[in-house]
Parts: structure tokens; C-alpha cells; sequence
């Protein structure tokens, strides 16, 4: 006898088409994913855009309010506050990307290891990410940042890395304390994926555990990681903005929303609203529209976790 | 049941109200019948021993409670040597090498238990003995104590000082029987009368004399204060030691002759000077610049000083919350934050009306001072080409580093001397301190030949700039950017690398440092004083932080040293200062005009250039201040 059609009945759908539908019947989710579409593109398009903003500055027309010429007027150094917030999105949406490419895959593997293996294994992985997690978030990044301070990797290549004073010390900081949430969620679901009957299946017939691990069961825990990856990315966007504000973030002149409130903080005191006000209103939009995104990505692959 | 209900109510709100007493700070009536001022201070006292005083804040605070041989003349323009704690000017033997000082009789410390203590429980005090000026001069050659800017003055200069200095090396740091060993150039010939002999000529030596960093110490200090400890009986204990400190670093250890005394410290967060009891009789002066009649100044010519009984110092790290305490009058006086600065002084750098009707008063003043980039020249890139850092000079836009990142606050620098010094006019302005686009551009291209030829340019181009900033606050970075932007008109790339303090002075001691920001306020009148930081011996002694090294120029510089001040020796100065303007070891920003706001209740305000100590004379109508609404 042979078997019609797919598992469960000519509808059923897998995980990624059930959520994709449904994330599309949610308008707040669209609407939000178009905002984080329209911050990626001002991302990716504007440095083109203005690649010399950084010189474009204007001594005789300093902290110039909003006009025709500069629409949330100009900064410290003259230059368009419109621009530098626009490029602004450029670093943050970077540092996000770039904190994620590293703490979740870091996070999803030593999870996977670590519920999989269980044992002295489980035990040292355990152990490692309690005690970084002991600490507090902000005094982790701090003390990371500083550890890093006098590092240049591949200097005078076309590949340096500053991680001291340039923007991969942020991402690479940013992504060395966060992928602690991502390790646990896997390494527990792995715990109970392991156990399944497939798992015990491959194992019977002799699959090497490496195989069944990255091939049978990493995949199934890969949902974790993108929802992971999308709430960690507002996670990483602010804590860029904190270590900007305090200058321990991006380096000078590269345009940043946390070094645009440090530079204008005190600027609210004399009227001059216009930099601080940008800065705060990128951030809080992008920030808003990834934890809806985030929150809805999640409802969508985790069907335990859907409201009503 | 029932008490619990009455209780606890009780207790939570004694425990709620009970940090807002604590807080409270000033308690009521603490300085009830006193004249007391208060201030801010927002940068660190990081000294609080004379021998180790090497910065401005420290300085202004230690003025006012030690005194050094002499001092300037509060009032007197130009600046004029006058006694403190000497009798009368030095007598200069014929040679020039020998300065012996009768020390005015009578002139008593503040109390302190290091003393002792009298039958009724007050500490006692003892006159200053010239054997006190030695005990300082010889903890400034201390090797164990880190007295950079101090013993710069000194070494090489006085007889057998150096070879002292040697020979305390040798000594424990906590053995202080090595003060006994005498110095051949340093002597107490009786209880009043002190002699220094120098190795050299020295004429500016009667300006090293008027520091205070040259203060007395009573050797009751070492021995009472970081020879012993409580022992918990009322009595004192040795300190082993192996344990010891040799510096003074708490209030109680601080024991001076001026007319304040530190009677509380407390690190990044409270000073409190009261009134020396045992002060000197002093009197204001009488005599003064012309102009000074005419601003009041003299008004209390003949009165007895001081006339402010406490001084409360809170610690205030933001510029901002500073100028609150003083718009709301917690303070007395305040500087100007950046971000207010055009609202309240006019284009023409007058104080607007408005606040001149609320009763405050503008003080302007010009500081003696040069702030610049440094090169190092013993860097790989910027030792290798004298084209590169001139054609920096002339790329950078110091009038717009003075608009946009002090609102104007200061004159652009032409040569490494102070304009209110002589030979800065006779120097004239250097070739390179200027702003010359076209011309840097040029610069650059000899550079990059200079720099190939060196094997320093990385895939052809010159590879990118390190620039070491003394912070990481937002000024410190704005000023980072700023340099970015200037450099960046060259092709060059900046990375800007903010440090903490004592990490950037350590990383200048390592010659670690490609560029960076810094300064150099006068010291006394006199060019030398700017000068020696480009001789080259001077770079083992950490003044000569560009490792500028001329054989011509030190050539010059010891010539000139030793002569007094006479056509010549300006001429040698001349060429010397030129001979840096055309080398360009620093990059030159600006000479800083600094601008302070007081309020009409503050009487005897003018600022000395170099002079400290002169609180003394300040007097406060603490009538007006409340009729004001002010504390």
C-alpha cells in the first residue's frame, strides 16, 4: 500500500509555512516588519548616500535649529541631523546584526552540546554560563570593552579590528555577553529532543552523534535561535546606545543615536531639542517595531506560547 | 496586637526619614556667626602633600594652607617676587651660586597633634625653623616619593642633591633615618637662616623659590603621622617598616603655616579649609596695578587678613549641575558650562544685562598657558617626517577649535611662549602655526617622500594616526572629532583612543603615545620655563614629553640657563623658540582666556596667572548674600 500525500492530511503545513501564514494575517507584525525593512534599507543605502557626512561640516552654522535647508537641524560641528540619524541607523542595525551572528550561533551550539552530550560536558557548560550570567549586564560589556582596549586584530590589513575603540569591539562585546538566553532554551530543548523516538531511532542504527546532533536535532531547535536573534537584536541596539552614552561605544565620528544623546543632553536645558529628540525617536521606533516583530515571530514558531 | 499596629507605622517612618537626616549635610547652626564661602570644584585633588603637587587644582588648594620662601604679589603687574615666610629678598653670593635666607621670626604651624598635646587637651604648634626647609627640599629628592614636576626644578641644579637622591635609593622606603643624611647644598646654618647652593647659575631660582611646592615640613609630620599609628589606648604605636607611606594623603597629616587649615577632605566629595588660629598677623595690601584703586580693590588696604572664617568645597563633576548651585546661590562664583555660554556673554565677550541686573559680575583673565598636540617624535611616522607634522600644523583650523569647542574661550597660539611673555613677541609667529590649506598640501607631498624613504608608508599611503585623549567624556571626545575633521582634510585617517588620566600620563612615560593633547601653564615668568620642555635631557625627566632632541637646541638652552636676563640671552631664546616653530614637535592650539562669574557679595576678586594662596584676601558681605536669598 502506498502512502498519499504528506503526514496529518493534504493540509497540513510545516512549522516555517504555518508561522509565515500567520505572521502575515497579523497586521501589527507586518506593519512592524515593514518599519524594520525601511530601517535595513536606510541602513544599507544611506552610507552610500552621504559617505562624506562626516566632512561635511560647517563651523559657521553650528546647533542651527530645524530649517529648509537641514530639517531637524544641524549638530556640534554643523552637520545635518537628519543625516547623521538616518546614518545612525546604519551602526545599530550593524551592531544588532553583527552581535547576533555571534551570540546565537555560540549560544545555539554550546546549548545543543550541553543538552545533548549531558554529563561533565553539560555540567562545565552549565557552570561557564552561570557565572557569566552572574554578573551584571552592563559591568559584563564594560569589563569586556576594557579587556579589549589596546586590541587590534589584523592590524594594517584590510581586515583590522580595532576591538578597542572601533565597532566591532561593540558587536564583538555585545555578542560575547548574550548568548547565555540562547544557550539555555536550547540546551532544554535539546534535553527533551533527545529523548524523542527519531533521535533514539538514528542512534540505533548506528548514526555518529555529531550527525544526529547537527543534522536531527540542531534544526529543530533552530526556531529558538531566530526568535533569539530578533528579541536579542533590540537587546544589542539599546546596549549600543548605553555605551555610546558612555563613550565607551562606537568610535568618534562614526554617527551613533547613543553618542547623538550624550552630545545633546545638555543641549535640552537651552532649547535645543532637535538632536536628542531624532536620536530618541529612531531608537524607540526601531526598538518598538523588533520587540512587536520579535514577540509575534515568537507566538508564530512556539505554538505552546500562542495567546487566544 | 494593639502596639504592633502603633509601632511599626513608628519604625517605617523613622527608618524612611532617618537617611534624609544623615543626608542633610550641613548640620544646623554648624557654622552659625562664621563667614563661610561656598564653591565647587569638579576636577580631582590628587595631592595633598607639597612634595608631590603637580597639577592646578591641586595647587589651589594646597596654596592656601602652606606657603612656600616667597610668593608674587597679589595685585602687582607685572609679577613681582615678594617674601612669604623669608624675612627679606635672598642674598646672592657674588658667584650666583649660593642663596642664603633669613626666615621671618615668629611664624608658627597650625596646630596638630603631631606637636603634641597640652594639659587641657589642645594640640600644640611650634615655629617654622629653617631645618624644615631642608626636610622639604630633601623629600622632593626623595626617591621614594613621586615628586615629577618639583624635583625637575631642582635636579642638577643644587650641590649634592642628586647624589642625595642616589643615595635615599638605597634606603627602605619606610626608613626615614635617611633625612638625617645631610646635602652638601642644602643646609639650615641656624634656626632662621637657610642656604641653598647651586651647582650653576640659576637666575630663575628666586621664581623656583616662591612655589609652594618647596613648602616646610616640620620632620614631627614623618615621624608622628607615617612613623606611627593609634594603638588603640590613646596612644601611638611604630609603624613597621615595612608598611609605611611617605606621603602626606589625610587631612589630619596636613600641617602648614598659611592661613587656612584643612580641616576635612574627603576625596572626589568635600573640602573644608577653616581659619588658621595660629595665623600670622598680615595685613591687605596697600599698594597695587594701576586700575585697582578704581575696581575697589584696595578698599580694605591695612585690615587684617583672612576675612572668610570656613570655606566649604563640595565636589561637583558636571559643569552643569555647578552652574545650577551657583544660578540658585549655593556658590559664590562659577565658571561658564559650554552649552550656556552664548546666552549669557554677548558676541563681544561682555555678560549679557540681564545677568548684570541679578547682581553678577564678569571676571575676564588671560592664563599663562599653552595648550597643543603633541608629537612624538621618537614615534616611528611622526619622528620620520618633519613635513608631515608641519603640514599638520598648517592644515589645522585653530580659530574654529577655539569657536567651536571652547565658544571662543582663548587666542590662538603662534609660538610655544604665552603672549603676555616678552620674548613671544620678539619671536614672532611660527612658519607652520598658521592655517595654510594649499601650503599643507604640499607639505604632505614631501612628506610621503620622506616617509617612503623611511619605509614607513603601508601599501603607499601613510598609515593611520593614533591620537591618545585624557578622558572619555563628551568634551574630550568632541575635541577627538574635531582633530579627525582637520587631519581628515590631509587624506589622513585618526583613530582617537580616550585613556583615564593616570593611564595617559603612564602611556607619555612609555613613550607609547603617537599624539596628544596637552598643556603647559607657566611656572614662572620666564621662557626657560617652556624651554626646557624641548631639551633633551629632559626626556628622562618626563617634562620633555615630545622627545624633541636638538644637539643646537641644547646647545642654546645651556648657554642661555645660566645667564641673566639681558639682550642675549632673549636673542638665544628667540632662536631656540624658532627653532621649535620650524620643527614643529607640537602642533600649537591655543593660550586659554578664561571667564568667571561672582556674584556683587564677593569683594577682592583678581585672579593671579601664577601666583596661589590668595583666598586670604577675598572678603564676602554675607549681609547681601542673604538679603539676596543666597545662604
Amino acid at each position: 500500500m502506498t502512502i498519499s500525500g504528506a503526514p496529518g492530511g493534504a493540509d497540513a503545513r510545516s512549522l516555517w509555512g504555518d508561522a509565515a501564514r500567520r505572521l502575515r494575517r497579523d497586521k501589527a507584525a507586518v506593519a512592524c516588519f515593514a518599519v524594520v525593512v525601511l530601517y535595513a534599507l536606510i541602513a544599507v543605502v544611506c552610507p552610500f548616500v552621504w559617505s562624506d557626512w562626516a566632512d561635511s561640516y560647517d563651523y559657521d552654522n553650528i546647533n542651527r535649529p530645524p530649517s529648509l535647508t537641514h530639517p531637524m537641524g544641524t549638530d556640534e560641528f554643523g552637520r545635518s541631523v537628519l543625516q547623521k540619524t538616518l546614518l545612525g541607523a546604519s551602526t545599530s542595525m550593524t551592531v544588532g546584526f553583527m552581535a547576533n551572528i555571534i551570540a546565537v550561533p555560540l549560544g545555539i551550539v554550546l546549548g545543543a552540546v550541553a543538552g545533548y552530550y549531558g554529563g561533565r560536558l553539560d555540567d562545565l557548560i552549565v557552570w561557564f554560563y552561570t557565572t557569566v550570567a552572574s554578573i551584571p549586564g552592563l559591568i559584563r560589556l564594560i569589563a569586556i570593552k576594557f579587556a579589549f582596549a589596546e586590541t587590534v586584530l589584523f592590524a594594517n590589513t584590510p581586515f583590522e579590528m580595532d576591538l578597542g575603540h572601533g565597532m566591532s569591539g561593540v558587536y564583538i562585546a555585545l555578542g560575547m555577553m548574550s548568548w547565555v538566553g540562547t544557550c539555555r532554551l536550547v540546551r532544554a530543548e535539546v534535553m527533551k529532543i533527545r529523548e524523542l523516538d527519531y533521535v533514539l531511532a538514528a542512534r540505533a542504527v548506528g548514526t555518529p552523534s555529531i550527525v544526529i546532533l547537527f543534522r536531527h536535532v540542531v534544526p529543530n531547535v533552530l526556531h529558538i535561535g531566530i526568535i533569539n536573534f530578533s528579541l536579542g537584536f533590540v537587546g544589542a541596539i539599546s546596549a549600543e546606545v548605553m555605551l555610546s552614552y558612555l563613550g565607551l561605544g562606537v568610535g568618534t565620528g562614526i554617527p551613533s543615536w547613543g553618542a547623538m544623546i550624550d552630545a545633546a543632553k545638555m543641549d535640552l536645558v537651552v532649547g535645543r531639542w532637535w538632536e536628542i529628540t531624532s536620536a530618541v525617536a529612531a531608537t524607540f521606533l526601531i526598538v518598538l517595531a523588533w520587540n512587536i516583530v520579535g514577540d509575534r515571530l515568537r507566538d508564530a514558531l512556539d505554538p505552546r506560547l500562542r495567546t487566544a | 496586637m494593639k502596639w504592633f499596629y502603633v509601632t511599626a507605622p513608628a519604625v517605617v517612618l523613622g527608618l524612611v526619614l532617618l537617611p534624609i537626616v544623615y543626608l542633610r549635610g550641613e548640620k544646623e547652626g554648624q557654622y552659625a556667626g562664621k563667614v563661610v564661602k561656598y564653591s565647587s570644584y569638579g576636577a580631582e585633588v590628587k595631592s595633598l602633600d607639597p612634595a608631590t603637587c603637580g597639577d592646578t587644582t591641586s595647587a589651589g588648594i594646597q596654596g592656601d594652607f602652606y606657603e612656600g620662601l616667597y610668593t608674587y604679589d597679589w595685585l602687582k603687574r607685572p609679577l613681582e617676587v615678594v617674601p612669604q615666610l623669608a624675612a627679606e629678598m635672598p642674598s646672592i653670593s657674588e658667584d650666583g651660586l649660593t642663596y642664603t635666607i633669613k626666615l621671618k621670626g615668629g611664624v608658627k604651624y597650625s596646630a596638630n597633634p603631631c606637636f603634641g598635646t597640652g594639659p587641657d587637651g589642645a594640640h600644640k604648634t611650634r615655629t617654622v625653623r629653617a631645618d624644615d626647609f631642608v626636610l622639604a627640599y630633601k623629600r622632593v629628592a626623595d626617591y621614594h616619593i613621586n615628586t615629577g614636576l618639583a624635583w625637575a626644578f631642582l635636579s642638577e641644579r643644587v650641590a649634592g642633591l642628586d647624589e642625595w637622591r642616589e643615595k635615599s635609593g638605597s634606603y627602605k622606603a619606610g626608613d626615614f633615618s635617611r633625612y638625617d643624611l645631610p646635602v652638601e647644598g642644602v643646609r639650615a646654618l641656624d634656626e632662621h637662616t637657610f642656604q641653598i647652593r647651586l651647582r650653576e647659575r640659576f637666575p630663575q631660582m628666586i621664581y623656583v623659590l616662591a612655589m609652594s611646592v618647596y613648602a616646610p615640613v616640620p620632620r614631627e609630620v614623618v615621624d608622628y603621622w607615617l612613623g606611627t599609628q593609634d594603638d588603640g589606648k590613646g596612644g601611638r604605636r611604630p609603624i613597621p617598616v615595612a608598611r609605611r607611606t611617605t606621603e602626606i594623603r589625610e587631612a589630619e597629616q596636613v600641617v602648614g603655616t598659611g592661613p587656612y587649615l584643612l580641616k576635612e577632605f574627603r576625596r572626589k566629595s568635600l573640602i573644608v579649609l577653616e581659619r588658621n588660629p595660629d595665623f600670622r598677623y598680615e595685613e591687605y595690601p596697600s599698594e597695587g596695578a594701576p586700575g585697582d584703586e578704581q575696581a575697589g580693590l584696595l578698599a580694605d588696604k591695612g585690615k587684617r587678613v583672612p576675612f572668610i572664617d570656613v570655606v566649604r568645597m563640595d565636589y561637583v563633576a558636571e559643569d552643569y549641575s555647578a552652574w545650577m548651585r551657583f544660578l540658585t546661590k549655593q556658590t559664590d562664583a562659577s565658571g561658564i558650562p559650554k552649552e550656556v555660554f552664548e546666552f549669557v556673554i554677548t558676541p563681544g565677550k561682555e555678560l549679557e544685562a540681564k545677568w548684570a541686573k541679578r547682581g553678577i559680575r564678569l571676571l575676564k583673565y588671560e592664563s599663562p598657558a599653552v595648550y597643543w598636540l603633541v608629537f612624538n617624535v621618537e614615534d616611528p611616522v611622526m619622528g620620520a617626517s618633519t613635513s608631515l607634522r608641519q603640514a599638520l600644523c598648517l592644515a589645522y583650523d585653530v580659530e574654529n577649535h577655539i569657536k567651536v569647542l571652547y565658544n571662543g574661550r582663548g587666542i590662538r597660539a603662534v609660538n610655544i611662549l604665552p603672549s603676555s611673555f616678552k620674548t613671544h613677541a620678539v619671536a614672532g609667529p611660527g612658519p607652520y602655526y598658521r592655517l595654510d590649506l594649499e601650503a599643507a598640501k604640499r607639505k604632505m607631498a614631501q612628506a610621503k617622500e620622506e616617509l617612503a624613504a623611511a619605509g614607513r608608508l603601508v601599501n603607499g599611503e601613510i598609515p593611520e594616526l593614533k591620537l591618545d585623549l585624557p578622558g572619555r567624556d563628551r568634551a574630550v571626545l568632541r575635541m577627538g572629532e574635531f582633530v579627525q575633521q582637520q587631519f581628515g582634510k590631509l587624506g589622513l585617517k585618526l583613530r582617537v583612543i580616550p585613556n583615564d588620566w593616570p593611564g595617559l600620563q603612564e602611556k607619555v612615560h612609555n613613550k607609547q603615545c603617537q599624539i596628544y593633547t596637552m598643556g603647559w601653564h607657566a611656572d614662572y615668568p620666564d621662557a626657560e620655563n617652556f624651554l626646557q620642555l624641548f631639551y633633551s635631557p629632559n626626556i628622562a625627566k618626563f617634562t620633555n614629553n615630545s622627545n624633541y632632541s636638538n644637539p643646537e637646541f641644547d646647545k642654546l638652552y645651556e648657554r642661555a640657563r645660566t645667564m641673566p636676563d639681558t639682550p642675549e640671552r632673549t636673542e638665544i631664546y628667540v632662536r631656540m623658540v624658532n627653532m621649535i616653530s620650524r620643527d614643529c614637535p607640537v602642533l600649537l592650539l591655543s593660550e586659554p582666556l578664561s571667564f568667571v562669574l561672582v556674584y556683587d557679595w564677593v569683594h577682592n576678586v583678581k585672579p593671579h596667572p601664577i601666583g596661589y594662596g590668595y583666598l586670604k584676601y577675598q572678603r564676602l558681605d554675607t549681609a547681601l548674600r542673604r538679603a539676596r536669598g543666597g545662604r
